[in-house]
């Protein structure tokens, strides 16, 4: 349903047009939870508010069932206001600190003149009761509910108009953990339940080995590694996902600190020949300091990665 | 330093009274007012106050406390409808500005700052000088210079509001911009707008009296304050009982409107206290020993926030304390330092070396907070001083520490920074916060804490803003950093897999309290309490099979804490009858390992044997 093809979005930094997306191709179809990976920095949020139209690429196209998103006008893009909703990091600063939970609930209602007051009021308790939050919590303001109710109270107000497509962008990264799994479990449910697609931006590999189909890691701009889950967890390819992978803290494993990635991810305006990670990469060679290495399909249709090393075993 | 809340809020109103009182009396002129103001009555021209007359009467015997009332509510008319006029253009004028961006932004801007540089007084006089007296051109005066202040006001609000998460949900929602700025910019706007207008208020009525004083003001012989004073001129000698009520009235109204406004200003203020202590008092008695904190409390106004914690921290030693936010385990690790509000109630223990941090008055934890205790907060970023080079930071940090001589600090600070594994220290010492990423300000902050040496670091969820491969980073610093120094290291953490993966020993706090203590690999591999192997279930496993479900803890409950019961008993799976009137104590469970639960499985199960 989603399609992003060759997207390239660019922002304005130090007097210049600095690309932080890079020709990034992503697809999420009806039903699938797809999980987008990367550091801060690495372009996964703003791929997420691309889809939202609130970026627009200087290159290529994201599509939705065919038609050509930030080319909408009028009611096709009231349509697709409807058709694709999304759920923000910090559910303290997407929620209106002076709206109650049933009129945060309300608005899109109101702004899509869904319903008549009584019907408005109605799907009000039918969110809560879909998100699992007490009918008793309407009248509360978000500053007097936990960090797990506002983000079910941001969940419902994204899910009011009937979406098919939600994005996420790192919902369950403000929550403390054990919030986080019921967050985690609610939003799968959902999606199940309801069919949706969905778009996951996290930076934590953990969070999304129970929860997404799909897996795409993102370094620099650029989806460098894409496998359904179970495959890119147990047998990640590229040495940046066995970094990601090897960073995060395991009950079982030896406790004391694991081997961790030198360095950080350079900024944008750094300009790096071949492939971005090779400064930090443990298995770089000479390849990947003068060329930049393609996303190459396989062994699998579903998987793909940008390695030269990969692509040297795979041929 | 910060005084209490109460005495806020009464020295607030003590300002206001004034104001108030200024309104009742300019609305309430008509009812009140025991005469005409405006009746002559030569009979009793230049009457002393007396019952009849409470403030006397002028030279055409007109009363002069009826003259004061009435003049309140000239004024009080004209500053509404300056303000009326002003808050409209300035609210038009820096919403477009704010909410469009772009050019009409520069051009909003560019009118603020040269309506700004022009002296009020002198446009008003020369506008008055131009168009004649009269209430609109007053009006129009006051406004014309009167309306920037608005401005800045809505466009600060408005540029802050179009950088929101909040306001990108809105868009993403559909709405439109018509609705966005009058369903929930317009109304956030109220209450600032209101309370910046009870401040104008003393300068628009100083401003009346000024310009009525010149003989610009409200004609006579309407009353008006400016015009008292003048008409009280040539009796100053004989008949002071003129000139003091209006002017005294003025000054009390711009008084208490500035004082208002000081006060607000001053409540804005953050009340963090993180700053360096300016004292220096070494201290001695620092043998080696470990830090113990025993029956620690704290209480705002009443209530139990952390109820009896102690935890002890060997030198070398790594404790890490894990609850979920509201726990008590931030301010279970900074009560000590004395780094809480100051309405916070603090009792119990806590003994570094041979001095309790508790035991005496604020000088003891100024004293080693930066120099025997270092602390690292969770917002690095937030926590730098965002004006100062990061060189300079450290070079008062080590300053503060002391111990080395003067000009040598920032050869200590590039070694700090080394330590803290800075790349390049020499060229960032010059950077600012800014420049630098998330897991480098949180190694310049780690930096600060190393600079006094301490004996106890305490790191407060130091990782829980970054990345993965940053957050491995920086615990595989902290871990290093301890065996490199031998210092103690107290982690605070949400993250039960985070705090095994660095520390000796963990404790796990839940609703003030800690019910679970032990070595880490202990806790982690055979907990005893169910809230803590609720918070190991809850981690995600990197063995899980794809598509289950998270294992999660029941919610928490909303409802109060009863006393004399096991706080965590409403959301226990294995909860008694007992858990819900006794509270359990610590007990042994195994060497070193201690908890409180009163239903102990007769076999402890390892765990990960329950099915998903």
């Amino acid at each position: 349903m989603l399609e992003l093809t060759a997207v390239r979005v660019a922002f304005p930094i130090a007097g210049r047009l600095v690309p932080v997306v890079r020709d990034v191709d992503l697809s999420v179809r009806p039903g699938e939870l797809l999980a987008l990976v990367g550091e801060s920095g690495c372009g996964k949020s703003t791929i997420a508010r691309t889809v939202v139209r609130l970026e627009r690429p200087i290159a290529g196209t994201v599509s939705l069932d065919g038609a050509d998103v930030h080319a909408l006008r009028g009611d096709a893009l009231r349509a697709y206001r409807q058709a694709v909703q999304m759920v923000f990091q910090d559910p303290f600063q997407s929620l209106s600190p002076r709206q109650t939970v049933a009129r945060a609930l309300a608005e899109p209602l109101h702004i899509h003149r869904i319903g008549s007051w009584a019907a408005r009021r109605r799907r009000v308790a039918e969110l809560l009761e879909l998100v699992e939050l007490d009918p008793g919590l309407a009248g509360r303001r978000p500053r007097e509910l936990s960090g797990g109710q506002r983000q079910r109270v941001a969940i419902a107000r994204a899910l009011a108009v009937r979406p098919r497509l939600l994005i996420c962008d790192e919902p369950v990264t403000a929550l403390d953990a054990p919030v986080q799994a019921t967050v985690l479990n609610l939003i799968r449910d959902l999606v199940d339940r309801l069919g949706l697609g969905c778009l996951f931006i996290a930076h934590d590999l953990a969070v999304v080995r129970q929860l997404a189909d799909r897996v795409a890691v993102m370094y620099r701009g650029r989806i460098v590694e894409s496998a359904p889950t179970l495959r890119l967890m147990d047998a990640a390819r590229h040495p940046y996902t066995q970094a990601l992978l090897a960073a995060v803290p395991r009950l079982d494993a030896d406790p004391s600190p694991a081997p961790t990635l030198r360095g950080e991810m350079p900024g944008p305006l750094a300009s790096i020949d071949g492939c971005a990670f090779n400064p930090r990469c443990p298995q770089a060679f000479d390849r990947c300091e003068a060329e930049r290495p393609q996303m190459i399909v396989g062994p699998c249709p579903d998987e793909s990665v940008a390695c030269h090393r990969q692509n040297q075993e795979l041929a | 330093m910060t005084a209490s809340g109460a005495g806020r809020r009464r020295r607030t109103v003590i300002c206001a009274l004034p104001l108030l009182g200024f309104v009742m009396a300019g609305a309430l002129a008509p009812v009140i007012a025991p005469y005409d103001p405006i009746a002559n009555d030569l009979m009793a021209s230049l009457a002393r106050p007396s019952v009849e007359h409470l403030l006397g009467t002028d030279q055409l015997g007109r009363d002069q406390l009826s003259r004061l009332l009435y003049g309140a509510q000239a004024s009080l008319i004209l500053a509404a409808a300056v303000l009326a006029v002003s808050v409209t253009v300035g609210v038009v004028i820096g919403a477009a500005g704010g909410f469009l961006g772009g050019w009409p932004d520069r051009v909003a801007l560019w009118l603020m700052d040269v309506t700004l540089t022009l002296p009020s007084l002198i446009v008003a006089l020369a506008i008055l000088g131009v168009r004649g007296h009269g209430s609109a051109n007053l009006v129009l005066a006051l406004s014309l210079t009167g309306w920037p202040p608005f401005a800045r006001l809505a466009r600060g609000r408005f540029v802050s509001l179009r950088r929101s998460a909040y306001f990108d949900a809105l868009q993403v929602l559909g709405a439109s911009r018509f609705r966005i700025l009058f369903q929930h910019a317009l109304p956030a706007l109220a209450a600032p707008v209101l309370v910046y207008a009870s401040i104008e208020i003393g300068f628009i009525v100083l401003s009346l009296a000024f310009l009525s004083f010149l003989g610009l003001g409200i004609p006579p012989p309407e009353p008006e304050w400016g015009q008292m004073l003048i008409d009280a001129r040539p009796y100053l000698d004989s008949a002071l009982w003129l000139a003091l009520p209006p002017g005294l009235a003025i000054a009390a109204v711009v008084l208490a409107s500035n004082l208002l406004a000081e006060q607000f200003a001053t409540d804005d203020l953050p009340l963090v206290r993180l700053g360096l202590p300016r004292r220096r008092a070494r201290m001695n008695g620092s043998t080696a020993g470990p830090y113990r904190v025993e029956e620690l409390a704290v209480a705002f106004a009443g209530r139990k926030v952390v109820d009896g914690i102690g935890y002890r921290v060997a030198p070398g030693r790594a404790l890490a304390i894990v609850g979920e936010s509201g726990s008590g385990k931030t301010l279970s690790t900074l009560a000590p330092l004395g780094l809480v509000d100051a309405t916070a109630q603090v009792s119990g223990r806590a003994v570094l070396g041979q001095v309790d941090l508790l035991g005496g008055g604020p000088a003891i934890r100024e004293a080693v907070r930066g120099r025997r205790v270092g602390v690292v907060l969770q917002d690095a970023r937030g926590a730098l001083n965002p004006v100062r080079t990061v060189g300079a930071l450290l070079d008062d940090a080590v300053r503060h520490a002391g111990g080395v001589p003067r000009g040598l600090e920032r050869a200590r600070s590039l070694e700090l920074l080394t330590m803290a594994g800075l790349p390049e220290p020499e060229s960032q010492v010059y950077a600012y916060p800014h420049s630098l990423s998330g897991g480098m300000c949180q190694r310049v902050m780690i930096a600060l804490a190393l600079a006094g040496e301490p004996e106890i670091l305490i790191a407060d969820e130091p990782t829980s803003a970054l990345d993965v491969t940053t957050q491995a980073q920086i615990h595989a610093l902290l871990a290093d950093l301890r065996e490199s120094t031998g210092m103690g290291l107290i982690l605070i953490s949400h993250d039960i897999a985070a705090a095994a993966r660095i520390a000796d020993d963990i404790a796990v706090c839940y609703a003030g309290r800690i019910v679970e203590n032990g070595p880490a690999a202990d806790v982690v591999s055979r907990p005893d309490h169910p809230y803590t192997r609720g918070l190991l279930d809850a981690v995600p496993s990197p063995m899980a099979v794809p598509g289950t479900r998270f294992r999660t803890l029941p919610p928490a409950e909303p409802a109060r804490r009863k006393v004399g019961a096991c706080a965590f008993a409403p959301r226990c799976a294995r909860a008694a009858k007992r858990c819900h009137v006794e509270e359990p104590p610590l007990e042994p469970v195994a060497p070193g390992h201690t908890s409180a639960c009163w239903v102990r499985p007769t076999v402890a199960r390892p765990i990960g044997d329950e099915g998903a």
